[in-house]
């Protein structure tokens, strides 16, 4: 191995690939997995080498992301559900009623998450009261990209708190689904973010979760085509920097 | 505070009282309209356009504390039985009465849905349509958008 990669090099985590459904790729989650892949291709697929590359610090573009993307800039929670209808509204992909739902649904809940959930206090709570009208403060605001072929569509979301952990994703995760096999147990606490999060994992293809502990949080999401959706295909990945 | 985007209205369905609820389920959603009837409840969710993480769970606690009287969901359109198949206890102590599941023209993409009563849902995976002639474009063939494996993922 090259030494000159050392600096960025990233422990080699514990990993889940072959073939498997989404719960049980949940199921990983909740024991720890960062790097959950499920595809007919297992290691060849070029989703798993992107994500193994960057273990060893080499940055292989995900194949589902998409040059040139539209962006938008969102700081007032009010303006999400126009901005969600627009962007919607705007790509070939929420033609089709699945896809537009499955588009409405994962980024009402990803920006959502950004306002209400990406930004702490001193005391390390959410800074923003959720079901309240909030205005972010100046460079706190959250980009919105995407982009679309005949496959699917490519969502960025980012937010600059980059709060979240590992942790608090698989702990969404155990309180949402989880706890036994049939209830589904509610943290009056935290059901609300956990669930969010537990619904983008559900509807999207692939998905990927970088953060840069207190300064950014990139969701990237790809959505595929419903025909050209296949249940047994898809990945997680959760990084920090 | 006077919710817009959220109704519930009674309904008369072959001699059957239903209620039809239309709109979007959030966290303005006040259920309360639902404890007012009596006897059985025929939940008709046709209408429902769109539902948010904080209006699942504010369902799910509505039905944790109200499980005196029997539930019926009548014509789940597939924003629901999305969440019942993600969210093992979305259905609450209810049954599932019928769902309409979505098809699209391989030819022209028209979309139609399909309702898949009680009799195909009987069996697992349900008994529906593999296809049909799309009597828009009169070329292509309608088959359901998606995996059927995944979709009626709530049967299992
Ligand atoms: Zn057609």
């Amino acid at each position: 191995m090259n030494s000159s990669n050392t600096k960025s090099r990233r422990p080699v985590p514990e990993v889940k690939t072959g073939l498997f459904s989404k719960q049980e790729g949940a199921e990983a989650i909740i024991n720890n997995v960062r790097h959950v892949h499920s595809s007919i291709l297992g290691l060849n697929d070029p989703c798993w080498k992107a994500t193994e590359a960057s273990f060893n610090g080499t940055i292989l573009p995900y194949p589902w992301e998409l040059s040139s993307p539209k962006v938008l800039l969102i700081s007032q929670s009010q303006k999400r559900s126009e901005c969600i209808e627009g962007l919607v509204a705007s790509t070939q992909f929420g033609q089709k009623s699945q896809n537009r739902e499955r588009l409405k649904l994962v980024t009402e809940e990803l920006l959502s998450n950004s306002f209400y959930h990406a930004y702490k206090n001193q005391s390390k709570q959410d800074k923003y009261e959720r079901l309240s009208n909030v205005t972010l403060a100046p460079g706190e605001e959250v980009k919105l990209s995407y982009a679309e072929n005949r496959n699917g569509l490519h969502l960025v979301v980012e937010d600059q708190g980059g709060s979240l952990t590992f942790e608090d994703f698989r702990g969404c995760f155990s309180r949402c689904f989880f706890r036994t096999n049939k209830e589904f147990a509610f943290d009056e606490k935290h059901s609300g973010a956990g669930l969010g999060l537990y619904l983008i994992y559900g509807v999207t293809t692939h998905l990927s979760i970088q953060v840069e502990p207190g300064k950014k949080t990139r969701f990237s999401v790809w959505l595929a085509q419903t025909n050209q959706f296949d249940p047994d295909s898809f990945s997680f990945n959760f990084f920090e920097e | 505070m006077h919710n817009d985007k959220f109704k519930v209205e009674k309904v008369v369905v072959d001699g059957k009282e239903q209620l039809r609820l239309t709109g979007i389920i959030d966290e303005d959603t006040d259920f309360a309209t639902l404890e007012k009837s009596s006897g059985p409840l025929y939940l008709n969710l046709s209408g429902i356009t769109g539902i948010n993480s904080l209006g699942i769970r504010g369902w799910v606690n509505f039905w944790k504390t109200h499980t005196d009287k029997p539930v019926f969901y009548v014509e789940c359109p597939p924003v629901i039985v999305r969440q019942m198949s993600m969210i093992p206890s979305f259905c609450g102590h209810g049954s599932v009465v019928s769902v309409y599941a979505p098809y699209i023209c391989s030819n022209c993409e028209a979309e139609q849905l399909v309702l898949v009563g009680s009799d195909a849902l009987a069996s697992n995976p349900p008994k529906i349509a593999e296809s049909f002639l799309c009597t828009k474009c009169n070329a292509g063939e309608m088959e359901l958008d998606g995996s059927p494996r995944q979709y009626f993922a709530f049967k299992k």
